[in-house]
């Protein structure tokens, strides 16, 4: 039960939206999936007067360019799951969403923009984002503009969106790139403690690995020098990203020391899935 | 007339009436916008099937279909699933003398014991055998992930999809 009462607003259009947020400020929350916000707010960690649902923006859940996807704030995991042009364009989506923890009730509710949105540091989706070259659409008072997944994720739980603008979607670019995602998690039904996307162009030599879950955002490196093959050279890979994990991130689910030492092993095992992609 | 400003009425909270089909019984139901869906199948509708567990989404014990989607109740607000079809697990048997096939599995293999876990375990099996009607155990495992049990240890849970998934190929 949510403790205070509220308003639920259905705009149908964005800009509409971003006038009820700016409206009512700090005491609005937009509700994408909801299933972070709206536990929040039965616990009383988060108390708003107005709720502003997407729903009524009508937004189509994913649509396909010759570039690659969009997908929308309001598109579930499953709708992601159950896209096949996904599937067979950007099959490592497919992978990372099968594997979000909470099962089909779950993943019938949850987006993927909100978790993005949501920011916790110890999730799939920021360092997804970031591994997969995504581009955030966003709305404000000033119109709309695209955050690069880098510059979306600022620190834990807080991203790049200014005041009252609301995340639209995600675009994901096809580009000739391989990708394979691992990661690790403490139990069947627990939060990510390491992941990692790591990916290869193999006509660029290009190569780039990205650890989430392990540091407040995600960590990004470029490791075109590693390239072995239709894959990276794993050991060197390993040692690279552990030496590279400065500010490890602590929760409950893994303390930093951990965490410190689990992000080699994560991305030795990404790139050992991208060789099989080859 | 006083110079003192009259006190403010507290804030009446948001209401609106809503539709539900509700195990296939159309309810017109008056709801608080802040109301989630399982509190309103079970506190305005009376179908206390779905439980209320964790209202975090970790448990499932609140698990419903929302328009031929299996969703955890308490991750949504009644009000934005108005005109829904909702099934709960008490509308899944054809008859009152006959249950589903998972049910029946379930019943059989005394796959639980209080039953408080049963809406997440068997909208969850259904949705695997829908779109895989010959699971592997850690098919099955995987897709059991989001519920939890507390009385008997999910290894007949295993056993009693396995058995649903035979009785549904015939």
């Amino acid at each position: 039960m949510i403790r205070t009462p509220l308003l639920l607003h259905e705009p149908t259009s964005a800009r509409e939206a971003v006038d009820v947020l700016a409206e009512h400020g700090e005491d609005a929350a937009v509700l994408g999936g909801g299933t972070w916000l709206l536990p929040q707010l039965g616990r009383g960690e988060r108390t708003v007067s107005h709720v502003i649902s997407l729903r009524g923006l009508a937004l189509e859940s994913v649509s396909e360019s010759a570039d690659g996807f969009t997908i929308a704030a309001t598109a579930t995991y499953e709708d992601l799951l159950a896209d096949t042009r996904l599937g067979s364009r950007l099959p490592v989506l497919r992978d990372v969403v099968a594997g979000i923890t909470g099962g089909v009730g779950l993943r019938n509710v949850a987006t993927a923009v909100g978790a993005a949105c949501y920011a916790n540091p110890a999730s799939d989706v920021p360092g997804v984002l970031v591994g997969l070259d995504a581009v955030i659409h966003v709305a404000g008072p000033d119109g709309e503009r695209d955050i690069p997944a880098p510059d979306f994720f600022v620190g834990p739980f807080k991203t790049g969106l200014r005041a009252n603008e609301i995340a639209l979607s995600a675009s994901l670019p096809v580009n000739g790139r391989r990708a394979a995602y691992s990661k690790v998690k403490t139990s069947a039904g627990g939060w990510p403690v390491a992941t990692a996307v790591a990916w290869i162009d193999d006509a660029a030599r290009r190569a780039g690995i990205v650890v989430g879950a392990v540091q407040a955002v995600p960590l990004v490196l470029d490791v075109g020098d590693l390239v072995a093959g239709a894959g990276l050279r794993a050991d060197e890979l390993a040692d690279r990203v552990g030496a590279n994990v400065t500010e490890p991130w602590s929760d409950l689910l893994g303390d930093a020391d951990y965490r410190r030492r689990i992000a080699g092993p994560v991305a030795r095992r990404a790139a050992e899935k991208l060789e099989l992609t080859a | 007339m006083s110079d003192h400003t009259a006190p403010t009425a507290p804030p009446q909270a948001p209401t609106r009436t809503i539709e539900l089909t509700v195990d296939g019984v159309l309810r017109t139901i008056l709801i608080e916008d802040r109301e989630l869906l399982v509190d309103v199948l079970r506190e305005r509708v009376g179908a206390k099937a779905p439980k209320v567990g964790c209202y975090a989404g970790d448990c499932g014990a609140c698990t419903v279909e929302v328009n031929g989607r299996v969703t955890k109740a308490c991750l949504v607000l009644a009000a934005t699933v108005d005109g829904a079809e909702v099934t709960t697990l008490s509308g899944i048997a054809p008859s009152t003398e006959e249950l589903d096939p998972i049910q029946r599995a379930f019943w059989e293999a005394d796959a639980f014991q209080c039953g408080f876990c049963l809406s997440g375990f068997v909208f969850s099996a259904r949705a695997l055998l829908d779109g895989n009607p010959d699971p592997s155990e850690k098919e099955i495992r995987e897709a059991m992930i989001g519920n939890y049990c507390r009385c008997t240890g999910y290894s007949r849970y295993v056993e009693a999809v396995q058995d649903a998934a035979r009785r549904r190929r015939g």
